[in-house]
């Protein structure tokens, strides 16, 4: 879901050594890959393994084609896919069968870095703008990850784990907190709001699988939040008001919002993401900024 | 990771990369966006008739503890069954369809043969079984369980459930205390097998709330599943040996029966032709089972077919043969809803005997995979050509039309099993649809079963009730295959088969003497033209239904080989099909050894 930040290496020794000799890509890319084995060994969360192999060769092929086409060259990296591959394959839950749009999701997340772009940066995280789409465009045979993984702590537990070592590791987890805290406090309001409305019942999506996913590895995708600590709590809060709204929104029944109704956090992520990177990238280039 | 460099204007590569771009978007809206098949030239024609025929019947829920009411379509979302057996034994089927609401009726329709039903239920003692508090009917499973040569019959629902023995004088009696069946359960299948080949039907019963649950009194909230997936806060399941059609004893434990997923369907056949009858069961929150029979012991459930590696919302059990290749396929429903959920029904083909794998059918754009919030169905060759067809009946909750739950189900669906358990912490309906006013689908053969293609609005089924039994049935005796479904909060709909009735059918009626006399378990292999078609007697199959217990097979322009029947008792009897004149119903005994 992310592209870690290039870190500095420091000699230092032990397992807390260990932990800050190793670089958060290189971190991300393990663990991205632990939750894929853990919730296929576990819950079967992955649906096949063909799907598996599909995101990952599309996104692994298009990086090289577009490298190619672009630069004249052999990407220098396949971090980026390898995560966008996996990650598609875990959220995307498409019909039983049906193997193209984790084939097409892959081409678009890798594709939507080198199209979407704005000065020296792509807008959105890749893989919330190809989840984000196909779930509009898509919707006669697609939707997202929700209970697929089950519905116990174990899972939720072993993504908080590594979620937050990840997270740490990138400096970013002061997002990930922003994140949460708004939602439980804009669950809160809405369940004071609006009528029947229970705050557990508003919380409740924040313990599920998919959100664990979103707070720890596609707020935080270093390429795509705005520079710096108070600007980027800021733009979580900002997401999570954003989804506040459309979740109001949808329990208010107002028609022309349903089709966001599946992924609330998703869509908040990617109307909000790509302005704030987009104002961002003005800021830091305009003069006595 | 380094992110790209811009792509230059005006550079022919950049355009490229955008065209390919904006082609992908384009390509993701054409791609979903196919249209369905559906098949418009049938000669089938239904029509409905319930009502005109005599058998008009609305299931009503129950209310249940006022706790539970926010969500009371989620609680008391099932109910509605249907069973076709002769209890008269005059040689037509006869109905037998379930209501849920304190002190509402169940109802008996006796077939008088002459195109009309009448309600007997009240006169024979079968119509006032609903106490709230107590226990509500779910569905019933019918056989001859004493073997005095009658129909008797087992209603299974909610609380307590009944045996129902037949009399001398055609009248029902209450036998549950007496045979040891007085538990409480919340039941929402059963079946009839003959698990040890004694001749006497034994009782599976599938549990789905939880048995320490009394829906009516609450002693908390917390009675919902824990888990979308993997939910084993279910009710157990039994099965009751049936000792000389005396008593029953609860065997559960001993041969390896229990658990506690939340089981919505079940059926019975010997899918690895060892001789002994086999059990497949349908969870919801839950995985499919497969309990092979080792010898009458025990049984024990089978992890290598992949059947653990998807979970998923199973709600019935149906078997038939869509291949044409005398290879048992199962059935089993689950939900789809657009931009919601995918879980898609599954159709295995059962290769167990030769290389111990089940094939799944339905991939892709089959047509069986998508019936909506499915939950009954049956196969049946509705067209007598000489594949076996399919019906799904669906839908959940039909409400306001222009509102829907499903958004709302949505924030609890996926959250910690300690909130989704709760039903405090479930958003209410008010009144909202959840998957409401769905279509049931009458899936047609071509052939070999690698296609099913809609047909159900070209052959006149196209009610939208929240169906949930449905079964096709000879009702009429003339070679073709009717259909009646049972719909939640909605009226009992018998769809008359209007295809003329030409001798391109056989019709077996099967009587065992040293098996059990309803020859439940009893494989039949009927083989035509190039076509083999294996058919199982089942005594509780689908959902929540028990469809026609004798063998109908169309045959098309084919002409009958032979039909070779394996008896419960492991008898096998090969009839050669010369004996067999088309166009009728054949009643064959079981050879005595």
């Amino acid at each position: 879901m992310n592209s870690p930040p290039m870190t500095t290496r420091r000699n230092t020794s032990g397992l807390g050594g260990l932990y800050r000799r190793l670089d958060a890509k290189h971190l991300v890319v393990f663990l991205n890959t632990l939750i894929l084995v853990v919730a296929e060994w576990r819950f079967g969360g992955l649906g096949g393994y063909d799907r598996l192999l599909m995101a990952l060769g599309a996104c692994i092929a298009t990086e090289v084609g577009l490298s190619l086409l672009i630069l004249g060259r052999l990407p220098r990296s396949y971090v980026s896919p390898y995560i966008s591959g996996v990650s598609l394959s875990l959220l995307l839950k498409p019909a039983h069968g049906i193997l193209w749009p984790f084939a097409l999701g892959g081409f678009l997340s890798v594709a939507s870095k080198y199209v979407l772009r704005d000065k020296h940066s792509h807008l959105w995280n890749p893989t919330n703008f190809s989840i984000s789409l196909l779930l509009l465009t898509a919707t006669p045979v697609l939707t997202k990850l929700t209970h697929e993984w089950g519905n116990s702590l174990d899972a939720n537990i072993v993504i908080w784990s590594v979620g937050a070592l990840v997270v740490h590791r990138a400096g970013l987890l002061h997002i990930t907190m922003s994140y949460v805290a708004a939602f439980a406090l804009f669950a809160a309001l809405r369940s004071v709001v609006m009528p029947d409305a229970r705050f557990l019942t508003e919380l409740a999506p924040l313990t599920g699988p998919m959100y664990q996913l979103f707070i720890f590895f596609m707020i935080t995708d270093p390429p795509t939040v705005v520079r710096g600590r108070t600007g980027q709590i800021r733009i979580a809060v900002l997401i999570a008001l954003v989804e506040a709204a459309i979740r109001v929104g949808l329990d208010l029944e107002i028609s022309w919002l349903a089709p966001l109704g599946p992924g609330p956090a998703l869509f908040a992520l990617a109307l909000v993401g790509p302005a704030a990177k987009w104002i961002d990238n003005r800021r830091i280039t305009a003069p006595n900024s | 990771m380094p992110t790209p460099p811009p792509i230059p204007s005006g550079n022919w590569r950049g355009h490229v990369a955008r065209a390919l771009f904006g082609a992908g978007i384009i390509a993701s809206w054409f791609l979903s966006h196919r249209p369905t098949r559906h098949a418009t030239d049938t000669v089938l024609v239904f029509r409905e008739q319930a009502v005109d025929l005599g058998a008009a019947f609305t299931h009503e829920p129950c209310k249940v503890d006022p706790r539970l009411a926010p969500i009371h379509p989620q609680i008391v979302g099932t109910g509605a069954s249907i069973a076709a057996c002769d209890f008269d034994g005059d040689g037509w089927l006869d109905l037998y369809t379930t209501t849920m609401r304190d002190g509402a009726p169940n109802a008996l329709f006796r077939n008088t043969g002459a195109g009309k039903f009448e309600d007997v239920a009240a006169d024979l003692g079968l119509a006032d079984l609903n106490v709230e508090g107590e226990g509500v009917s779910h569905g019933s499973v019918w056989c001859d369980v004493d073997r005095d040569g009658d129909q008797d019959v087992f209603i299974y629902g909610w609380g307590r459930s009944r045996l129902m023995l037949q009399g001398s004088d055609g009248r029902f009696e209450d036998h549950t205390a007496v045979a040891g069946l007085d538990h409480w359960m919340n039941c929402a299948t059963a079946a009839w097998l003959d698990y040890d080949r004694d001749g006497w039907l034994d009782l599976f019963l599938g549990g789905y709330y939880h048995e320490s649950t009394n829906l009516w009194a609450l002693e908390h909230t917390r009675v919902l599943h824990e888990d979308g997936e993997f939910a084993h806060n279910g009710g157990r399941n039994f099965l009751f040996r049936n000792v000389q059609g005396q008593r029953f004893e609860d065997v559960s434990d001993a041969i390896g029966i229990g658990g506690d997923r939340w089981t919505y369907g079940v059926g019975a056949a010997d899918f690895d032709r060892d001789g002994w009858v086999d059990l497949y069961v349908a969870n919801d929150y839950g995985v499919e089972e497969l309990l092979l029979n080792q010898g009458g012991e025990r049984f024990v459930s089978v992890t290598d077919l992949g059947l653990d590696a998807k979970s998923k919302s199973g709600m019935c059990v149906s078997f038939g043969d869509v291949t044409g290749k005398g290879q048992l396929c199962v059935f089993v429903t689950n939900i789809t809803e657009q931009g919601w959920l995918f879980q898609g029904n599954n159709l295995r083909m059962s290769l167990l005997p030769e290389r111990r794998r089940l094939v799944n059918l339905s991939l892709g754009g089959h047509g069986a995979q998508d019936c909506g919030w499915a939950w009954g169905a049956d196969f049946g060759d509705l067209d007598n050509d000489g594949d076996q067809d399919l019906i799904v009946v669906n839908g959940f909750h039909s409400a306001d039309p222009d509102r829907s739950y499903w958004y709302s189900m949505d924030k609890i669906g996926g959250a910690t099993g300690t909130l989704l358990a709760n039903a405090d912490d479930w958003p209410a309906f008010d009144g909202r649809s959840l998957s409401g006013y769905q279509r049931t689908h009458v899936l047609l053969n071509a052939r070999d079963g690698r296609q099913m293609t809609d047909a159900a609005e070209a052959v006149g089924i196209d009610d939208r009730y929240d169906g949930r039994a449905a079964i096709t049935a000879d009702l009429f005796n003339d070679g073709t295959l009717d259909v009646v479904v049972a719909n939640q909060a909605g009226p009992l709909l018998i769809y008359r088969n209007e295809r003329r009735p030409a001798a391109d059918w056989l019709g077996l009626h099967l009587v065992g003497r040293e098996s059990n006399p309803d020859a439940v378990g009893a494989h039949v292999l009927v083989e035509y033209g190039e076509w083999r078609q294996i058919h199982v007697v089942t005594a509780g199959i689908g959902f929540c239904s028990q469809t026609d217990p004798r063998v109908h097979v169309g045959l098309g322009d084919t002409t009958l080989h032979r039909v070779e029947i394996t008896w419960p008792s492991g008898q096998v009897q090969v009839l050669a099909g010369e004996a067999l004149v088309p166009g009728r119903y054949h009643r064959i005994d079981e050879p005595i050894r």
